[in-house]
């Protein structure tokens, strides 16, 4: 029953969803056709729909992770000290064929170490490491590879050799842990909390905070960049959002967030996602190529939509009677004058 | 993998092939997700962050279901792959999202 509910809300989230995409599309139009409007109205409206979108992607992922789970009952979680059990490649191998020589990779988790190494749904790993993956026996190529992937450690680079279309080809592929996503969002955010279990009406915490920041926009610092911000590191703020105090501007060059320096824009998110309203981040940036320490305090909640929750989508306008088509003559063309 | 010859229960038997569909959805999800490409240079926070909760969630489940090959009724494989289609479903609608805001 809870199920039934649960997916009635993921239906009406989705619904939202696509609405406030659909919106987006049309305000945008709205703005390019009526030059006499105000442009502050029209992208103030553009910056609610954003927010209701956002409001719906964040219920979205909520929502299907209630339905699909982290999954934690039943599996392993880290032992005591916070180390997690093995490595994973990033690959699904459930239903590959029983070969003689070498594993067939099923399906590449989206933005998984192994999609980040070129592997592909279809590739046969023969070699890990060097090591040939053989059936031996009762025991299939795949089952030493997990059992090779139990003996690595999270962020080892490991050379996995494989073949596409009959050719022998090889990569790196650096590995991550192989933990629950929960794990990992704790001890990437709670580090004392590092090897325990956690009860599940407190697995909510876990979850992104730091909902003020949902309109920050992020864009990695490239080699030209660089050379105009004077740093060959850190993250670009392309739209700070408005916080209460000091706070990001757009232009700042984001080098660390509470002494952790982010590398990539969704690990600055996933940084600040653990901070609650009100708590102080203290971020160093670059402003005009002048180091800047800021005392940054986390907004409640994204100022662009206070409290908003998706409407339902309205009503569709009846059709319009649609006027007859043009005579043609017998040859089916148009007629000419 | 290992193919265990036991004889299988009618219930068995179905859940099997629901895997084998789920298996074909799963594929076909993969298919959609590659259509759309590579994440935009800039990220938003919040489109940013649901994506890779849902990304975390299905690398995790490629896990479980690799480990769990061949060694688990097939219910519970059901079970994994069902996860594993909706995770995708979700991801692949929130990445089609993000795509179409950068067109604009």
């Amino acid at each position: 029953m809870q199920s039934v509910r649960i997916r009635t809300r993921a239906q009406r989230a989705l619904g939202a969803l696509l609405a406030s995409a659909i919106a987006l599309t049309v305000t945008t139009q709205g703005a390019v056709a009526t030059e006499t409007q105000d442009k502050a109205q029209l992208q103030q409206q553009l910056d609610a729909a954003r927010g209701r979108l956002d409001d719906a992607a964040r219920d979205v992922a909520d929502l299907s992770r209630q339905l699909y789970g982290d999954d934690m009952q039943g599996m392993p979680m880290p032992p005591p000290g916070g180390k997690p059990r093995g490595a994973m490649l990033g690959i699904n191998i459930g239903g590959s064929p029983d070969l003689a020589e070498g594993v067939e990779v099923m399906g590449v988790s989206p933005s998984g170490p192994a999609a980040a190494a070129g592997l592909k749904a279809g590739d046969v790993i023969v070699a890990i490491d060097g090591k040939p993956l053989m059936k031996s026996g009762d025991r299939a190529a795949g089952r030493q590879l997990i059992d090779q992937m139990r003996g690595l450690q999270p962020g080892q680079k490991v050379k996995v050799d494989y073949l596409r279309d009959g050719k022998k080809l090889s990569t790196t592929v650096t590995t991550v842990a192989a933990e629950p996503p929960l794990a990992r969002m704790l001890r990437e955010h709670v580090p004392m909390l590092e090897g325990m279990q956690i009860p599940p009406e407190l697995q909510e915490m876990v979850h992104p905070g730091g909902r003020g920041f949902r309109a920050l926009e992020l864009v990695p610092i490239t080699p030209r960049l660089g050379q105009y911000f004077g740093t060959d590191k850190g993250l670009l703020v392309v739209k700070a959002p408005p916080v209460q105090g000091p706070g990001l501007e757009e232009g700042d060059v984001i080098l660390s967030i509470d002494g952790r320096t982010p590398e990539n824009p969704r690990h600055a998110f996933r940084i600040l996602g653990s901070y609650q309203p009100g708590e102080k981040v203290k971020f160093e940036v670059l402003r005009q190529r002048k180091h800047l320490a800021l005392d940054v305090q986390m907004p409640a909640a994204d100022p662009l939509s206070p409290g908003f929750r998706p409407d339902p989508p309205p009503p569709r306008a009846p059709n319009s009677p649609v006027p007859p088509a043009p005579p043609t003559d017998a040859k089916g063309g148009g007629i000419s004058s | 993998m290992s193919v265990e010859l036991t004889p299988l229960t009618a219930e068995q038997a179905l859940a099997l092939d629901r895997v084998a569909q789920l298996q074909s959805q799963s594929q076909a999800l993969d298919a959609m997700l590659s259509v759309i490409g590579e994440r935009p240079v800039v990220e938003r926070a919040g489109t940013s962050v649901p994506i890779d909760t849902l990304e975390t969630q299905v690398q995790w489940i490629d896990h479980q279901i690799s480990v769990a090959d061949g060694d688990i009724e097939p219910g519970s494989a059901e079970q994994l792959w069902r996860k594993r289609v909706g995770a995708m479903n979700s991801l692949v609608r929130l990445r089609y999202v993000e795509a179409q805001r950068i067109d604009m």
